[in-house]
């Protein structure tokens, strides 16, 4: 497979959506890594 | 709900089998850790599969070892070996990966189970029942923490690094795809224990499924040998020709 078969022409949805589920995503990783943290020091409600 | 943790448990060793499969032509180190971690994960719901039957402290340490210390380590240690160009500072953190798990499979081993266990209801998952049983101490929560957050870094990190990559430089449909699911299916089980402290016992076991589902769908998409991008938008001067 060349290079240039390796590329896509970015769409609407590619250009726009996807940069959105990035942040998304990291939004998630950073709550999940304080959530981590915070159980660590037990401040966070338990069940 | 606590029996899908049986269907999670079949579909994520199915995943270890693809992915050692592919390992075994090139037998590049990622794939053997992604490999290993899924094992890891498939061994945690395997504990808890068998704990929603009937309670044994064995597969409670199992579940704890392999469930709450190494699968997302190991997994996250695969993305090292695929990200960190530089060879040595990936064997260094491999070695204290290693050093780490041992220790954790020594101390969880001698670790005590209380007398709390008699009182083990299966109906609930073990997660909100293994503080009473298990005895823990202050290094085994530290390692617990740190190999959690590594792995939680290092895999999902990991993840939206590689899709942001391919993204700004419009490269590999495929692989953009398959790291988002990746990405996306790694943090539900590693915002499992969120959901068992709001309450949502059930989003437990559905987040450890959802979340092999969408890694394996992410695996699958980001190796699959026919690029999605060919499929997503076919350029003009090779649909005119």
């Amino acid at each position: 497979m060349n290079r240039k078969s390796k590329r896509f022409d970015p769409t609407r949805w590619t250009s726009r959506l996807v940069p959105v589920v990035l942040a998304v995503l990291f939004l998630g990783l950073l709550v999940t890594l304080a959530i981590i943290i915070l159980a660590a020091f037990g401040l966070t409600p338990s069940y | 709900m606590n029996h899908l943790s049986i269907f999670s448990t079949i579909i994520t060793f199915i995943f270890a089998a693809a992915v050692f499969a592919r390992w075994r032509y090139k037998k590049p180190n990622h794939l053997l850790l992604w490999g290993l971690g899924l094992v890891f994960y498939g061994l945690g719901t395997l504990s808890e599969a068998v704990m929603s039957f009937t309670f044994n402290p064995w597969f409670l340490k199992l579940w704890y070892l392999t469930g709450a210390m190494l699968t997302a380590a190991w997994l996250g240690q695969g993305t090292v070996y695929l990200l960190v160009r530089k060879r040595v500072v990936a064997d260094f953190l491999m070695i204290l990966l290693t050093i780490a798990s041992l220790v954790s499979l020594a101390l969880i081993i001698m670790s005590p189970v209380t007398a709390a266990a008699s009182g083990y209801k299966i109906n609930l998952p073990a997660s909100v029942q293994y503080k009473e049983i298990l005895e823990r101490n202050g290094f085994i929560i530290f390692l617990t923490i740190l190999l959690n957050v590594y792995g939680t870094v290092t895999l999902v990190g990991g993840a939206i690094y590689s899709a942001f990559l391919f993204w700004r430089k419009s490269v590999l449909a495929n692989r953009m795809f398959g790291n988002l699911l990746i990405a996306g299916g790694a943090l539900m089980p590693a915002m499992a224990g969120s959901f068992v402290k709001a309450g949502l016992v059930d989003w437990l076991y559905l987040s450890e499924f959802l979340g092999v589902v969408l890694m394996y769908g992410g695996f699958t998409l980001a190796t699959s040998t026919r690029p999605a991008e060919d499929r997503i938008k076919a350029s003009p001067a090779s649909s005119g020709s």
